[in-house]
């Protein structure tokens, strides 16, 4: 039977570029013999990677604007907003040539794509805040409704003192038990929370490493 | 090589030997002492059902930056989608795949056309299923929202790098009528989702993904390794408190340096 074996020469590049970045971390680049390379070849496999992600920002770009045409040609509910979205891409890519060209990317005054960037696209995103602050406020509102914890009850009661004690100047409540809460209590149970991330972190990037995940499919 | 360098690279040596060590002896025993996590439980009924409706099932990724730390929850989230796309591959529709990062989409699609290859199921992947939504946060959850809406999800899916932008997405699942199950390394989000959601994804469990989907042996021994050294470094920062509090760590630190 013929079988078709393909050899994973993404996987094998992957595992010894992850492998020389690794150690070039924790090698300083003073150790004898091998720190200086590992340092620099390390330095230049991340120089490279942070070019080639910005190429694929270059290609979601595109991806994006492909789907909403896409979108826009064929009839549906929200071909408008895809249209919208493609014609907003193209005259903003218009303006970024602009300014290249007469060279105002630099000049704030003048950059036509910084004005874009502070008279449409900062307001718009604070006006989403705004309405990130009422959906929120929803989503805490509904927990009382929901079948409540232990956890749950505390979480809400927590919520309510130092949500109280930030915005009104209560007595013992702003002094005393929100600097307490915050400083102590929230603090330890980041500290909690970060160090089971790191360690989810680390075996994460160990199955990426050995080849066991291989999230560019090789 | 400095005094932090050696522990750290000896941390992340015992770390791998202790995964290897572990995938083996559970290799032999085949059994896993699993931990009810309801979010994952319901990640597997909505699978069914997305394939039982033939609904659509959303799945984001986040956007966390791949060249950066949070690029380990994305990973977690590819191995994941890899095992949902398997799962529901017999649907007659593919899953929609969202991302706020560019190498995260060309990563998501290479994930969707790999696995279908493997499947002998080429024809049924469209790199229109990938797709990257917005580069800010902001913009990431708004564009969101109406592809939510339009698709009739039946399953939203969110695992990776999100702050509290994350309730958008709660809350077009909800519009849409879809069960939403958020995961995520931030704690801002951490807190945003523990809000939201009844069966909430918190600290590492997020990590704990691709063992609760079958993902492969390692998968299910890193949790195990992770409990351990969980402990190990509890008893170390004890320790270290212990020491300080003894004024002991001055002596500690001249018998490391071999000072007289």
């Amino acid at each position: 039977m013929k079988q078709n074996f393909r050899f994973p020469w993404s996987a094998v590049l992957a595992i010894a570029v992850g492998f020389v970045v690794t150690l070039g971390y924790f090698i300083p680049s003073s150790a004898p013999v091998v720190g200086g390379t590992l340092a620099s070849l390390g330095d230049y496999f991340l120089q490279v990677g942070v070019v080639l992600a910005a190429v694929a920002m270059l290609v979601g770009l595109i991806n994006l604007a492909a789907v909403h045409w896409t979108r826009f040609r064929t009839a549906g509910e929200n071909r408008l907003g895809s249209g919208v979205v493609v014609i907003t891409m193209i005259a903003t890519f218009l303006l970024g040539t602009i300014d290249y060209f007469w060279g105002w990317l630099e000049d704030p005054n003048r950059s036509l794509t910084q004005y874009v960037f502070r008279h449409i696209q900062l307001p718009v995103e604070r006006s989403l805040m705004a309405l990130l602050v009422v959906i929120l406020t929803y989503m805490a509102i509904r927990m009382f409704r929901r079948r409540m914890t232990v956890y749950q009850a505390v979480f809400l009661g927590v919520f309510m003192v130092v949500l109280l004690g930030t915005g009104l100047d209560i007595p013992y409540i702003t002094d005393t038990v929100k600097p307490w809460l915050s400083n102590v209590w929230a603090v330890a149970g980041t500290r909690g929370l970060l160090l089971g991330i790191g360690l989810g972190t680390l075996a994460s990037g160990l199955r990426v490493l050995s080849g066991v995940d291989r999230p560019y499919g090789g | 090589m400095s005094l932090s360098g050696i522990f750290g690279l000896l941390f992340v040596l015992i770390f791998f030997g202790s995964l290897l060590v572990s995938s083996f002896v559970f290799r032999q025993k085949r059994e896993f002492p699993w931990r009810d996590i309801a979010a994952f439980k319901n990640i597997q009924h909505a699978i069914g059902l997305a394939v039982e409706d033939g609904t659509t099932f959303h799945f984001s990724l986040g956007r966390g930056l791949i060249n950066a730390l949070e690029s380990a929850v994305t990973f977690v989230g590819l191995r994941m989608l890899e095992r949902i796309t398997r799962l529901i591959a017999s649907s007659d529709r593919q899953p929609l795949v969202t991302s706020g990062e560019g190498a995260v989409n060309i990563l998501s699609r290479d994930t969707l056309q790999a696995t279908y290859r493997d499947l002998g199921m080429e024809s049924q992947y469209s790199p229109s299923a990938g797709l990257m939504v917005g580069p800010t946060p902001l913009s990431y959850a708004a564009g969101s929202i109406p592809l939510l809406l339009d698709e009739k999800i039946s399953a939203n899916v969110l695992i990776g790098h999100y702050g509290s932008e994350v309730a958008f997405f709660y809350e077009a699942g909800e519009r849409a009528g879809a069960s939403t199950v958020a995961g995520t390394d931030h704690l801002e989000g951490q807190a945003v989702i523990y809000a939201a959601s009844e069966s909430p994804l918190v600290g590492e469990e997020v990590f704990a993904g691709g063992a609760y989907l079958q993902a492969g042996l390692l998968h299910q021994s890193s949790l195990q390794v992770q409990d351990i050294f969980r402990w190990v470094v509890i008893i170390l920062l004890l320790g270290g408190a212990l020491l300080k509090l003894l004024n002991l760590e001055q002596l500690l630190l001249a018998l490391i340096s071999g000072a007289p």
